[in-house]
């Protein structure tokens, strides 16, 4: 039944299948969920490549864990739930190399469009955000998602995503150099 | 352009952003999985020959104290058994048989 029709399946029996031992299913699960997955860590973690990395991270563990997946539960967010707990392992080492990172992306000439600079203002802005207003902002400002799936993503209560979303757009726009209070 | 919008640009991947079809990442992860399920076998198998192993160390001069006091009481059984099998055999066995098989033996070109 997976082998047949792994792509009609919903997130839920893919994940059923996955937990009875289904390769094929999990991988599905992975293809449908990659790219929300890399893009939020990309938003997190500065660079591509170790987000890539813990990506990869994230999935193995998630097929290790795919028994404790509640089966009302969105797998969208507890993908990114496990991702975001692998960047937060991994945050230490990597602060260093991500700020040099910056550093050179802000010499190079080709970022001197108001669209580049709009782009560098706000990842050196991300990276001053404490860590859990940080993953807020990549989920519902830059990846829409909703209030609630981020809080479950994150385990967070709704309340504190809230506050984390509206002060995170204050502090991106302003610097944009754009004063928040006009919102 | 409102400073949302400016906002969402800012925040948007660009070129960084992954492909929504991507499999060469899920093949990479499909691997890691298998290595993973690999050394986990691995582990399971080292962990049964281990435990294998000390329980013949331990088991080893049992077992040869075993055999040894067997082979002593098993001696007559054996005997037994033989003297059995070769009643059996000669029962079967026939004068012109035993004579025919002779002559097989002494001439064996000649049928």
């Amino acid at each position: 039944m997976v082998a047949a029709g792994a792509s009609q399946m919903s997130d839920q029996a893919l994940a059923q299948a996955a937990r009875a031992g289904s390769s094929r299913a999990f991988s599905e699960l992975v293809s449908r969920h990659q790219a929300a997955v890399r893009s939020f860590l990309r938003r997190v973690c500065a660079d591509p490549a170790d987000a890539d990395d813990l990506a990869q991270e994230a999935f193995v563990t998630a097929w290790i864990k795919i028994t404790s997946l509640r089966p009302e539960a969105s797998v969208r967010s507890w993908l990114c739930g496990l991702a975001w707990r692998k960047a937060m392992t991994a945050r230490r080492g990597r602060a260093r190399s991500a700020a040099r990172d910056r550093q050179w992306l802000e010499t190079r000439p080709e970022f001197e469009t108001p669209a580049a600079r709009d782009q560098i203002a706000v990842r050196k802005a991300l990276a001053t955000l404490p860590d859990d207003q940080r993953a807020v902002v990549a989920l519902c400002l830059a990846a829409d998602w909703s209030h609630a799936e981020a809080a479950e993503a994150l385990a967070l209560p709704l309340g504190t995503v809230k506050s984390h979303a509206m002060r995170g757009r204050a502090k991106l726009l302003e610097a944009m150099g754009e004063r928040p209070h006009d919102l | 352009m409102t400073s949302e919008d400016r906002l969402k640009a800012a925040l948007g991947l660009g070129a960084a952003a992954p492909a929504q079809v991507d499999h060469a990442f899920v093949s990479r992860v499909a691997e890691q999985i298998e290595a993973r399920r690999f050394k986990l076998r691995l582990a399971v198998l080292a962990l049964w020959a281990g435990v294998a192993t000390l329980l013949g160390w331990v088991l080893a001069p049992v077992v040869v104290q075993i055999g040894r006091d067997a082979a002593s009481s098993l001696q007559p059984i054996a005997a037994g058994l033989l003297l059995a099998g070769v009643v059996w055999w000669l029962r079967k066995a026939s004068v012109g048989g035993a004579l025919r098989l002779a002559r097989r033996v002494v001439r064996p070109g000649l049928h």
